[in-house]
C-alpha cells in the first residue's frame, strides 16, 4: 500500500466536510454555516492501492490567518506540507473561491480543484470549461456534488493523479507587473542568503510575497532586522507609486488574474436575479420582524418539545415501571436487600429517570439540526447584530450561543471563529447560560410536576429566554469591565437557505441521541451509583426511636378497633382473623362456621361498596373530570344514590363496613407509613449525601431547597442530567412505599411551585458541567478563567435564585 | 488609487442599489480580509439590505456578505 496524504481546504462552508465524510465513510458534522468546522479531523480512505490519509480542514478565505480555526488550517498547509491538497470550491460562488486557490498556487504545493456545488452551479445556469481552468491554474479540475456523493471517484483519481506526477501541467506564477515582480525578485535574493532552511521549506518567492503582504507569521519567521526594515522600505516605496498598500495590489492582480481565466472558462447564461433565498430574507431578516420571528421559532419548538414528546416519554416510563417489578419479583415480596435497592432504586431510578427523557432530547436536536443545516443559523447572526452590537459584541458571537443550545462543549470549540481575543473570551464565558441540552430532563421533569398543561411550552420558553437574556447581560458586564476596548468588525458570509436533507438530519439527530444514551449508559451511570451508596451508606444500626415498638403498637390498636367492631356487629372473633377477613383474605373466611351469613354479607357489602367506589374514580380519571364541575357533582350524586340503595339492605352492616374502609383502615395504613418515612428519612439523614446535604442547608435554603435538592445539585456538576437521576435516587430510596409513583408526584407533594421555578433558575445559571469547566480551560488556556467561569456563574446563580425565591415568598407566588 | 469620485461609503448606499467599490479606508489587516472575500476595488456591490441601524447585507458575485455598520463606514464606492 502506497501512503499518500491528502489536505481539504477551501472557502467556508463550501462543503469540505461533506466530501471529507464521503470519501472517509465518517459522520463528522456538516451545517450550513461558515464556521462548522474549527478543528483539523483526519480519516483515511483506501482505493486501489493507495492509503490515502485524508485532512479535513477548518475553512479560511486566504492564507493570512485572523482567527483561530484560521490558523489551524494554514498552519497544516504550510508546516506539515500533505503531498497533495484538495481545494474544495463552491463553483457558483467560484470567484471568491478562488482567490485562495491563488495562494495555493504561489505556495507552489501539488493541487487538485473540485468544483463543488456543481448542482448549484448548474441551477444558476453557470458552464464550465474545464480544460481551460485546469490549464490556467495548473490542476485537474473535477466537478463534485457533495451532499450526492457525486464525482467521489473522479476525485480520487485526480489526487493519485497528481500525487504520483502522472498529471503534467504546472501552474504558472501570477505575474504581478513589472514594479512588483522587481521588487519580489529583489527580496527573494536578500532572503536566499540570509535564510537558506526557511526558503527552501516554504518556497523564496512566496515568503517574498508574504514579507511585502506584512504577514505577521512570516515576519515572525524572519526576526532579522535587517531583512524585514529593507523590506518595508520596499513596501513603501510600492505605496507611494501605487497609492495603496502592496497587499492590496496584490489582492487586486491575484482577483484580475481570476476575473481573466473565467472570462474564458466560465459562461453565466443566466443573469443573477432574486432568488428564494432572497425572498425569505427580506421576512426574516426584516428590522422590526426578526427578533419576533426568532423567538416565535424558538417557542414552536419547545411547545412541540412537549406536545411531541409526551406520548413516547410515558412508554419508556411504563417500560422501565415493568422493568423494576420485574427485577423486583426476583426477591421475596417485602425483604429488603441492597443488591435490590441498587438495581430498583439506583439504576432504574437512576439512569431510568434520565433515559426518559431521551424524546425530548430527540425533539430538541431536531430542531437545532434544522437550524443548522437550513442557513437560519447565519440569519440570528445578522438579526441580533444589533442588540450584540449594544453590549460590545458583535452578531457572530451570537452562533457560539446558538450551537450552546445544543451542548456548551462544541459551543465553546466554536468561538475560534471570532477574531477578536476579547470577544472571544466574553463569549466563552456566558456560553454556559445558553440552556444546553443536558438540562433540558431538568425543565421536563419539574414543569409537568407543577405548572399546568398549557403552560409548558411558555415556561420552558421562558427559561430558555432568560438563559439568552442573562447571557447578554453578563456579556455587557464583563465586556465593560474585565476586557474594555472595542471590538472587531464584523464580516461573515451569508449562506443561501438550503432545504436540509432527511439523511442529514437523521444523522445529526441519530449522533445526539445515541450520545446521550452513551452518557446515560456509562457516567450517568457510575455517578448514579456513587450517588445510589453516598444515600444508603453508612447504614444507621441505632436509630432515634424505636420504631419496632411504635410500629407494633399501631398495629395493635388497629386488631382491637377491628375486634370492638366486630363485636358491635355480634361476631366474637380473634381479632387477627376478623381483620383478615375484613382485607378480604377468602381463605380466613372459609374457616370459620359460625355465624357465617353475617360474615358473609359483610364481605359482599364490602365488596360492592369496594366496587361502586372503583367505577367513580375510573369514570372521573377516564374522562378527565375536574372536580367542582357539574359533571362531577351528578356523578357523586349517583355514587350516593348506589351507596344509599347497599345501605338499605342491611344499615347495620353497611355502617360498620363504612367505619372499617373509610376510618379504621386508612388510619392504620397512614401511621404505619408514617413511621416508616420517618425510619427512612433517619437513615437519609444519616447517610454520607444526607449529612453533606444538611452541611450544606445554611445556603440552599434562602433558595428554598432542602438537602436532597443540594445533593442532586452537587451530581448535577458532573453532568446536568444526574440532577434527574439523583431526585429520583433519593425519592425511591427515601419512600417506603413500593407502589411506583412517579417522581414527579413526589416532587408534587414536597414542594410548591416557586421552588420548582428556583430549581430550572439555578440549574440555568450555576457551574456548568465538569467537561465544560475543562473546554474553557483548553480554550483560554488558562485555569484562571475556567475558575472564573465556574464560580462566577455559581455565585451568580446563587444570589438571582435567592432573590427570587425570598420576593416570590413575601408575594406568595406560586405557592400551592 | 483614490481619486475625486470615490467619496461615498457604502453606508450611504440604499437598499437595491448597485455600486463599484474603490477603495477601504481601514488598516491593512481588515483591508486584506475584505480582499479575501472579494471586496477589492472594482468589485460590484449591490446592496441588499440597509435598514439605517444595524448591520448590512450585499452581494458580491453570487455571494452574500452580513458587514457591521463599523465596516461599511470604511468602504468607499462610486
Ligand atoms: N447543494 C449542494 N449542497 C452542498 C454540496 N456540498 C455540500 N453542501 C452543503 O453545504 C453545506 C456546507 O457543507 P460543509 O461540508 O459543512 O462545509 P465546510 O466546507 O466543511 O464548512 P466549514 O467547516 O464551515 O468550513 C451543508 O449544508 C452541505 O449539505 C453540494 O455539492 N451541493
Ligand atoms: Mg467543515
Amino acid at each position: 500500500m502506497k501512503k499518500i496524504t491528502v489536505a481539504l481546504a477551501g472557502n467556508p462552508n463550501s462543503g469540505k466536510t461533506t466530501i471529507f465524510n464521503n470519501l472517509t465513510g465518517t459522520r463528522q458534522h456538516v451545517g450550513n454555516y461558515p464556521g462548522v468546522t474549527v478543528e483539523k479531523k483526519e480519516g483515511v480512505c483506501r482505493y486501489q492501492e493507495y492509503e490515502i490519509k485524508i485532512v479535513d480542514l477548518p475553512g479560511t478565505y486566504s492564507l493570512t490567518a485572523y482567527s483561530t480555526e484560521e490558523i489551524i488550517a494554514r498552519n497544516f498547509i504550510i508546516e506539515e506540507k500533505p503531498d497533495v491538497i484538495v481545494d474544495i470550491l463552491d463553483a457558483s460562488n467560484l470567484q471568491r473561491n478562488l482567490y485562495l486557490t491563488t495562494q495555493f498556487m504561489e505556495l507552489g504545493v501539488p493541487l487538485v480543484l473540485a468544483l463543488n456545488m456543481a448542482d448549484v452551479a448548474k441551477a444558476r445556469g453557470i458552464k464550465f470549461d474545464l480544460e481551460k481552468l485546469s490549464h490556467f491554474f495548473g490542476a485537474p479540475v473535477i466537478p463534485t456534488v457533495g451532499n450526492r456523493g457525486k464525482g467521489m471517484d473522479e476525485l480520487l483519481e485526480a489526487i493519485i493523479a497528481v500525487a504520483t506526477g502522472k498529471f503534467k501541467k504546472k501552474h504558472m506564477p501570477i505575474n504581478y507587473g513589472k514594479e512588483l515582480e522587481n521588487e519580489i525578485n529583489n527580496i527573494e535574493k536578500i532572503i536566499s542568503e540570509k535564510k537558506k532552511n526557511e526558503c527552501r521549506k516554504y518556497g523564496a518567492r512566496w515568503v517574498a510575497i508574504k514579507l511585502l503582504e506584512n504577514d505577521e507569521e512570516v515576519r515572525r519567521l524572519f526576526n532579522s532586522q535587517e531583512v524585514l526594515s529593507e523590506v518595508d522600505e520596499r513596501a513603501r516605496r510600492l505605496e507611494k507609486l501605487f497609492g495603496d498598500p502592496p497587499e492590496i495590489i496584490l489582492a487586486d492582480r491575484r482577483y484580475g488574474f481570476i476575473s481573466g481565466a473565467c472570462q474564458e472558462a466560465v459562461r453565466s447564461t443566466v443573469e443573477s436575479r432574486y432568488t428564494m433565498s432572497d425572498r425569505i430574507d427580506s421576512i426574516v431578516t426584516n428590522r422590526v420582524l426578526g427578533i419576533p420571528i426568532f423567538l416565535g421559532l424558538m417557542y414552536l419548538v419547545f411547545q412541540l418539545t412537549f406536545t411531541l414528546g409526551d406520548p413516547p416519554m410515558g412508554w419508556i416510563e411504563n417500560l422501565f415501571g415493568w422493568l423494576s417489578e420485574i427485577v423486583a419479583s426476583w426477591w421475596p415480596a417485602g425483604s429488603e436487600s441492597a443488591l435490590k435497592s441498587l438495581l430498583i432504586d439506583g439504576i432504574i431510578g437512576g439512569v431510568g429517570g434520565v433515559v426518559v427523557f431521551l424524546p425530548n432530547i430527540l425533539l430538541l436536536f431536531l430542531a437545532i439540526a434544522v437550524l443548522e443545516d437550513s442557513g437560519y443559523m447565519a440569519r440570528a447572526a445578522f438579526i441580533m447584530d444589533r442588540v450584540m452590537h449594544k453590549i460590545g459584541l458583535h452578531g457572530k458571537s451570537f452562533i457560539p450561543m446558538l450551537i450552546g443550545f445544543g451542548c456548551s462543549i462544541p459551543a465553546i470549540m466554536a468561538t475560534r471563529t471570532l477574531e477578536n481575543e476579547k470577544d472571544r473570551l466574553t463569549t466563552i464565558l456566558v456560553t454556559p447560560l445558553m440552556s444546553c441540552g443536558a438540562r433540558l430532563p431538568i425543565y421536563a421533569l419539574i414543569i409537568p410536576a407543577f405548572f399546568p398543561t398549557k403552560l409548558y411550552g411558555p415556561m420552558l420558553w421562558t427559561i430558555y429566554v432568560v438563559g439568552i437574556l442573562m447571557a447578554i447581560i453578563m456579556a455587557k458586564v464583563i465586556r465593560s469591565t474585565l476586557f474594555k476596548g472595542a471590538s472587531t468588525p464584523f464580516v461573515m458570509e451569508l449562506p443561501p437557505y438550503r432545504l436540509p436533507t432527511l439523511r442529514g438530519i437523521l444523522i445529526h439527530v441519530w449522533e445526539r441521541s445515541w450520545l446521550y444514551l452513551k452518557k446515560a449508559g456509562t457516567i450517568i451511570l457510575a455517578i448514579s451509583i456513587v450517588l445510589w451508596a453516598a444515600t444508603n451508606y453508612p447504614k444507621k444500626s441505632v436509630y432515634e426511636h424505636d420504631y419496632g415498638k411504635m410500629l407494633s403498637s399501631i398495629e395493635t390498636e388497629y386488631l382491637n378497633r377491628v375486634g370492638s367492631l366486630g363485636e358491635k356487629l355480634g361476631v366474637t372473633l380473634d381479632p387477627q382473623v376478623m381483620a383478615a377477613i375484613l382485607e378480604g383474605d377468602k381463605d380466613a373466611l372459609g374457616e370459620i362456621s359460625t355465624r357465617k351469613n353475617l360474615l358473609d354479607e359483610i364481605v359482599r357489602m364490602e365488596s360492592l361498596i369496594q366496587e361502586a367506589k372503583k367505577q367513580f374514580m375510573t369514570t372521573i380519571e377516564v374522562q378527565g373530570i375536574e372536580e367542582g364541575t357539574a359533571e362531577y357533582r351528578s356523578l357523586q350524586d349517583q355514587l350516593a344514590n348506589t351507596l344509599e340503595k347497599i345501605k338499605g339492605n342491611n344499615p347495620k352492616v353497611y355502617d360498620a363496613v363504612i367505619a372499617y374502609l373509610e376510618e379504621i383502615k386508612p388510619q392504620y395504613e397512614e401511621r404505619l407509613m408514617e413511621i416508616e418515612n420517618q425510619k427512612k428519612a433517619e437513615e437519609l439523614a444519616y447517610s454520607l449525601a444526607g449529612r453533606i446535604g444538611h452541611l450544606l442547608e445554611p445556603i440552599l435554603r434562602p433558595m428554598g431547597f432542602d438537602w436532597r435538592i443540594g445533593t442532586a445539585l452537587i451530581g448535577a456538576f458532573a453532568a446536568k442530567e444526574v440532577f434527574v437521576a439523583q431526585m429520583g435516587i433519593v425519592y425511591s430510596v427515601g419512600e417506603a412505599d413500593e407502589e411506583s409513583e412517579t417522581l414527579r408526584k413526589r416532587l408534587q407533594a414536597s414542594y410548591n411551585p416557586l421552588i420548582g421555578f428556583c430549581i430550572m433558575l439555578f440549574c440555568l445559571i450555576s457551574a456548568p458541567c465538569m467537561a465544560t469547566i475543562a473546554i474553557t480551560k483548553r480554550e483560554t488556556n488558562s485555569w484562571k478563567w475556567a475558575m472564573v467561569q465556574l464560580v462566577g456563574l455559581t455565585v451568580l446563580a446563587w444570589i438571582i435564585t435567592a432573590s427570587v425565591y425570598q420576593i416570590g415568598s413575601i408575594l406568595e407566588i406560586g405557592f400551592k | 488609487m483614490q481619486n475625486e469620485k470615490c467619496q461615498i461609503p457604502l453606508t450611504m448606499v440604499g437598499e437595491g442599489e448597485r455600486v463599484k467599490l474603490c477603495g477601504v479606508n481601514a488598516g491593512r489587516c481588515l483591508q486584506c480580509r475584505l480582499a479575501s472575500m472579494g471586496l477589492v476595488a472594482g468589485a460590484e456591490i449591490q446592496v441588499v439590505r440597509n435598514s439605517f441601524r444595524g448591520p448590512f447585507v450585499v452581494k458580491v458575485g453570487n455571494c452574500r456578505l452580513i458587514l457591521g455598520r463599523g465596516v461599511t463606514h470604511k468602504i468607499m464606492v462610486e
